[in-house]
C-alpha cells in the first residue's frame, strides 16, 4: 500500500512537469506578440524588437521552455499581466477563494444528492422512481449550466427577487451559481452510479447473498454498495473536473471574482498570461484531486493492493 | 485469404446480429424520439437559408428587442435581428462543429489507439503517459487554453474541441483491443501471415465497434455543449454569426428586462444535446443487451 502511494505520489512530479510544458506549448504557438501586446497600439518596431530580447522571445522554444519552468516552480511566477500590469500569480490567488467555494460545495452537492439518487434508481430498476430519476438525470446532463444559470436569474432574481442576481457576499449569492454548475455532476453522478449499482446487483454473490435469506437492506449495505462504490469514487474524481471548468462559465455569468471571470475577462483583452496561469493552477489543483481520488480507492478496494503486488511478480516472470 | 473461407453461415449470423441491434433500437422509443430529433435538425441546418423567414443578418430598428410573436415567432434581438431565423442558422454552426470535432477526434483516437493497443511496448507506455497529462487538464479548461491561443474561428474552434476528446478514445480503444487481442481468432489470423495493419482493420476494430458508436454519439453532445460555452466566453465562433453561445451572451446584458433573447438559444441547445443523449443511451442498451434484463 506505502509504495502504491510513493508510486503514485511521484508519477505526480513528470504530470505536474508536462502541464506546465502543454501550456508553455500552447501559448508558444499562439500566433500574438507579446511584446506588441505590452506596448500597445503605436509602439514602434525598433521598441518591440527590444523588448522582444528583453523578455527573451527572440531565444529557440527549448531556452525559453526551461526558463518558463525554471519560472513557475522555482520562482512561482507565472508572469504578468499585459493589461493590469500586476503578477498573474497574485491575482489567482486572490480570487482563488470563490472558484473553490464554488467547485467544492458543487462536489458535495453532487455526492450527497447524486449517490443516493442512482441508488434509488438501480434498486427500483424499471419502477416510476428509476424511470422518473433518468428522465430528469437525462434533461440534467444536457442542460448548459449557464443557461439555466440564466433562466435562475430571471426567475429568482427578477420575477421573485428573492436572490441577488450577482456579486458577491453572504451564502445566498452562492445558491444559484451553485445550483446551475452542479445540476450536470448530479445528473452524471446519478447516471453512473445507477450503472454501476446495476452491474453489482447482476453478480453471482449478490444472487448467493439472496439464495441464503440475506434481507435486501442488507445485500444492498453488506455486498451491492462497497463493491459498487469503487467507479463511484472515479466519476466523483472526474465530477471535480467538469465542475471546475463549470464553475469559470458560470463565474462569468453571476460577475463573482473569481479565476473563471479573472479568465474570461482576460480572453476578451487577450491578456494570455492570465489566462494560461488560470488553467496552469486549475490543472495542478485538479491533478492533485485526482491523486487523492487514486490514494483512497486503494484504501476502499482491497484488490487494487493485490493487483499492485500481483503485478510486481508477474513482471518479474515476465521480465 | 483468411476472408475469403468466411462462411455463408458466419455472414448470416453476423447480419442477423446487426438486425437484432436495430431492432432493440427501434422499439427504444426514447432512443428513437432522439434519432428523429436529430434528423429534424439536420434538415433543418441544411435547408435554413429556405426556411428561414427573415434574413438572419436583416436588421428592422422599428422591431428592437420585439416580443415573440406572429410575425417574428421567437421576437427580435437587440439589432432587430429576427431571433427563429438566426436559431435556424445558427443550427449549422452548432451541428457541424459538434459532429466535425468528434469525428476528428475519434479517428485520431482510433489511429493512436489501435495502434498502441495493438503493437504495446514501450510505444503503448510513452503515449498513455502523455495522454495522462493531457487528461490531467479539466477538457473545458483545455479547449479555453487552446481556443484562445489559436485565436476563434470556425476551424480554430473544431482544434481547440477536438484534442481534448482524444485520450478518451485512445484509452477506449485500446481497453477493447487488449481484452480481445489474445483471443484465438487474432492468433488465427495471425497464424495464417495476416499483415499487422490487416488485422488491425478487420479484425480487431469491427469487434471493438459497439462500445465506438456509443462514444461518438455521447461526445458529440457534449462537444455542442462545450462549443456553446467557448462562444458564450467569448471564444470559439463570434457574431455577426449566429452561434447558439454567442446568442447567449450576447442577450445576457439585457436579460433583465428582455428575457427571451435567452431563453431560446438555451432550449435549442438543451433540445440537441438530449437528443444525441437520448439515442446514445438507447445505442448503448440495444449493443450491450446484458443491461437491459
Amino acid at each position: 500500500m506505502g509504495r502504491y502511494i510513493i508510486k503514485r505520489l511521484l508519477w505526480m512530479i513528470p504530470v505536474v512537469l508536462g502541464i506546465a510544458v502543454l501550456i508553455f506549448t500552447i501559448m508558444y504557438i499562439c500566433p500574438g506578440d507579446p511584446a506588441a501586446s505590452i506596448l500597445g497600439i503605436g509602439a514602434t518596431q525598433v521598441e518591440i524588437a527590444a523588448k522582444r530580447s528583453e523578455l527573451g522571445l527572440d531565444q529557440p522554444y527549448i531556452v525559453q521552455l526551461l526558463k518558463y519552468l525554471k519560472q513557475v516552480f522555482i520562482d512561482f511566477d507565472l508572469g504578468t499581466s499585459y493589461f493590469y500590469g500586476t503578477p498573474v500569480i497574485d491575482g489567482i490567488f486572490s480570487r482563488m477563494k470563490y472558484t473553490l467555494i464554488i467547485t467544492f460545495t458543487c462536489m458535495g452537492l453532487q455526492i450527497l444528492i447524486g449517490t443516493p439518487l442512482g441508488i434509488i434508481a438501480a434498486t427500483h430498476r424499471n419502477g416510476i422512481a428509476d424511470r422518473l430519476c433518468m428522465l430528469v438525470a437525462l434533461i440534467g446532463v444536457s442542460v448548459p449550466g449557464f443557461w439555466l444559470a440564466l433562466m435562475l436569474v430571471v426567475l429568482f432574481s427578477v420575477n421573485l427577487g428573492w436572490l441577488p442576481a450577482y456579486g458577491v457576499g453572504g451564502i445566498q449569492y452562492f445558491i444559484m451559481p451553485c445550483i446551475a454548475n452542479c445540476l450536470a455532476g448530479i445528473a452524471t453522478q446519478a447516471r453512473q452510479t445507477r450503472s454501476s449499482m446495476l452491474e453489482v446487483i447482476r453478480s453471482d454473490y449478490i444472487t448467493t447473498a439472496r439464495a441464503k435469506g440475506m434481507s435486501e437492506r442488507d445485500i444492498l449495505f453488506k455486498h451491492a454498495l462497497p463493491n459498487a462504490l469503487i467507479p463511484i469514487i472515479t466519476i466523483v474524481g472526474n465530477g471535480m473536473g467538469m465542475m471546475l471548468g463549470g464553475a469559470v462559465v458560470i463565474e462569468n455569468v453571476f460577475s463573482i471574482p473569481g479565476i473563471g471571470s479573472y479568465m474570461t475577462g482576460a480572453i476578451n483583452s487577450r491578456d494570455y498570461p492570465i489566462v494560461m496561469g488560470g488553467v496552469l493552477v486549475l490543472g495542478l489543483l485538479f491533478s492533485l484531486i485526482m491523486l487523492l481520488v487514486d490514494i483512497i480507492y486503494a484504501f476502499v478496494d482491497p484488490r487494487i493492493k493485490a493487483r499492485y503486488e500481483g503485478k510486481r511478480k508477474g513482471a518479474k516472470r515476465h521480465g | 485469404m483468411g476472408n475469403q473461407t468466411k462462411t455463408v453461415e458466419e455472414r448470416t449470423r453476423k447480419e442477423s446480429n446487426f438486425r437484432q441491434i436495430l431492432h432493440r433500437l427501434q422499439k427504444n422509443k426514447i432512443a428513437m424520439t432522439g434519432l428523429f430529433t436529430i434528423i429534424i435538425l439536420i434538415v433543418v441546418a441544411i435547408f435554413a437559408p429556405i426556411l428561414m423567414p427573415y434574413d438572419y443578418t436583416e436588421m428592422d430598428m422599428s422591431n428592437m428587442y420585439a416580443k415573440p410573436s406572429l410575425s417574428h415567432f421567437f421576437g427580435c434581438d437587440d439589432l432587430g435581428r429576427d431571433i427563429f431565423s438566426r436559431l435556424l442558422y445558427g443550427a449549422r454552426a452548432s451541428l457541424s462543429m459538434g459532429i466535425i470535432a468528434t469525428l476528428l477526434s475519434t479517428a485520431i483516437g482510433v489511429v493512436i489507439g489501435s495502434a498502441v493497443g495493438y503493437y504495446g511496448g514501450w510505444i503503448d507506455n510513452v503515449v498513455m503517459r502523455v495522454l495522462d497529462i493531457v487528461q490531467a487538464i479539466p477538457g473545458m479548461l483545455l479547449a479555453i487554453a487552446i481556443s484562445a491561443a489559436l485565436g476563434s474561428g470556425f476551424f480554430n474552434t473544431i482544434m481547440a474541441l477536438s484534442i481534448g476528446g482524444i485520450p478518451m478514445t485512445v484509452r477506449l480503444l485500446r481497453g477493447s483491443i487488449l481484452s480481445i487481442r489474445n483471443q484465438e481468432y487474432i492468433e488465427a489470423a495471425e497464424k495464417i501471415n495476416c499483415s499487422k495493419p490487416r488485422v488491425i482493420l478487420k479484425h480487431i476494430l469491427p469487434n471493438s465497434i459497439a462500445p465506438l458508436i456509443v462514444s461518438v454519439t455521447m461526445g458529440i453532445g457534449n462537444t455542442i455543449l462545450t462549443a456553446a460555452s467557448l462562444s458564450y466566453i467569448g471564444l470559439g465562433i463570434q457574431p455577426p454569426m449566429p452561434e447558439w453561445g454567442a446568442m447567449l451572451s450576447a442577450g445576457k446584458t439585457v436579460i433583465t428586462r428582455y428575457p427571451h433573447l435567452c431563453v431560446f438559444p438555451g432550449l435549442c441547445i438543451m433540445i440537441v444535446v438530449l437528443a444525441f443523449n437520448m439515442l446514445g443511451d438507447g445505442l448503448r442498451d440495444a449493443l450491450d443487451p446484458k443491461l437491459k434484463n
